[in-house]
């Protein structure tokens, strides 16, 4: 009995496949957590700079003035209620009321010296990173 | 792959020969797709095609009770000329790519249409810009000097392109079809209506057009909002592309 030999095709295919299902199953995990809890998860990003670490994250229509952006350990929190409610699509009743997200930040990230700003729905948050340099002499 | 056709269906009567089709597919900042979206609204447009988007299972989208076709055409009347719109609800798969060009250029070749694929570029300092520059790049020397008559638009010089735009450019090539790209400096991951009020500002300069903007810019909010699906959707697409690329600028030693 011989059995057929996959081919490197077959296999980047299935992997392919693989992944295809994988995104969206992610996103259709996300979609059902932002039903469940009535919160959205904003986009962001995170960039890391040599200096700081730049945290932004994209808001449009959040309060600005009941935004609350905590701290503990290296978990960020960020929870900021919208200004009105987002209907998720025709037939569902429930809407969004809030962002939150949580972002786990490198252990160099210094929060007693971080700034923030809020322009056009983005919030952008820049942390400096621990200073560990260490100046070697040179002989 | 580069060969193959989506299938369309096109009311070719509908359309007066040489009306601009201005693509709009969803991509970086879903710039493209907010000035279509925004343009066939605010002009009552009318559906008049669609095209099917390669590689994907199927799906229709369901508004207001109607069954409609997840990637539209649609036909907007200016002042004194027809615009052709295309507009997708749904992202198009690298691997489909190519097939929606190429139909979108057949569709071009058959009416006799220049197209204007608009969209934007990646700007990590997007935060930092009010006034986002729009860059242009045509395959056609008059239309190249039309666009640069406007005084709004600076020439797109050196960088790389990909997805639709690369492919239709491409494409446009061997048939002789006139393209103008028009990119804009844009949020990369979140929708950015403020890059397409840009981009529909230039249209208005180079087709002599009066779209306002300022409805648009009132409603960026709820536009961000009601794009959300679309942007997670348009994010996870681009992430298998090179997107970085664009970022990139060409060794350029070369000529």
């Amino acid at each position: 009995m011989y059995r057929r030999r996959r081919s490197i095709f077959d296999i980047m295919r299935e992997m392919e496949e693989e992944f295809e299902e994988e995104i969206e199953s992610m996103l259709a995990r996300l979609k059902e957590l932002e039903l469940s809890s009535r919160c959205l998860e904003p986009f962001y990003e995170f960039l890391e700079g040599p200096e700081e670490y730049v945290l932004r994250v994209d808001m449009p229509g959040a309060d600005r003035g009941k935004m609350e952006i905590r701290a503990s350990g290296r978990l960020l929190r960020i929870y900021a209620p919208c200004n009105y409610a987002v209907p998720y699509r025709e037939g569902v009743r429930t809407c969004a009321t809030c962002y939150r997200l949580e972002v786990e930040l490198p252990g160099d990230a210094s929060w007693e010296d971080a700034r923030q700003r809020f322009r056009e729905g983005v919030l952008e948050l820049r942390i400096p990173r621990k200073v560990r340099e260490y100046r070697i002499k040179i002989e | 792959m580069s060969g193959a056709v989506a299938s369309y269906f096109f009311e070719k009567k509908k359309v007066e020969q040489g009306s601009p089709i201005v693509e709009g597919l969803p991509e970086v900042g879903l710039v493209g797709t907010i000035v279509t979206s925004y343009i066939a609204s605010t002009l009552k447009g009318e559906a008049v095609g669609h095209i099917e988007i390669p590689e994907l299972p199927p799906i229709v989208t369901v508004w207001e009770s109607r069954i409609m076709e997840p990637c539209r055409l649609y036909r907007v009347s200016l002042e004194a000329r027809q615009l052709l719109l295309l507009y997708s609800d749904v992202p198009v798969p690298p691997k489909g790519m190519w097939g929606m060009a190429n139909s979108i250029v057949e569709i071009a070749s058959m009416i006799k249409s220049p197209i204007i694929s608009v969209g934007g570029i990646p700007e990590p300092d997007r935060l930092d810009i009010e006034k986002p520059k729009v860059y242009v790049l045509s395959n056609d020397e008059e239309l190249m000097r039309m666009a640069m008559a406007t005084d709004y638009v600076q020439k797109f010089e050196n960088g790389y392109l990909t997805g639709v735009k690369a492919a239709i450019l491409k494409s446009a090539a061997k048939r002789d079809v006139k393209v103008l790209l028009a990119l804009v400096q844009s949020h990369m991951n979140y929708p950015d209506p403020g890059a397409a009020a840009e981009v529909i500002t230039f249209l208005n300069k180079l087709l002599g057009s009066k779209i306002p903007v300022d409805t648009l810019l009132e409603q960026a909010e709820q536009l961000k909002m009601q794009m959300r699906d679309l942007m997670r959707r348009t994010s996870a697409n681009l992430a298998r592309m090179p997107v970085g690329l664009q970022l990139e600028s060409p060794p350029g030693y070369i000529r």
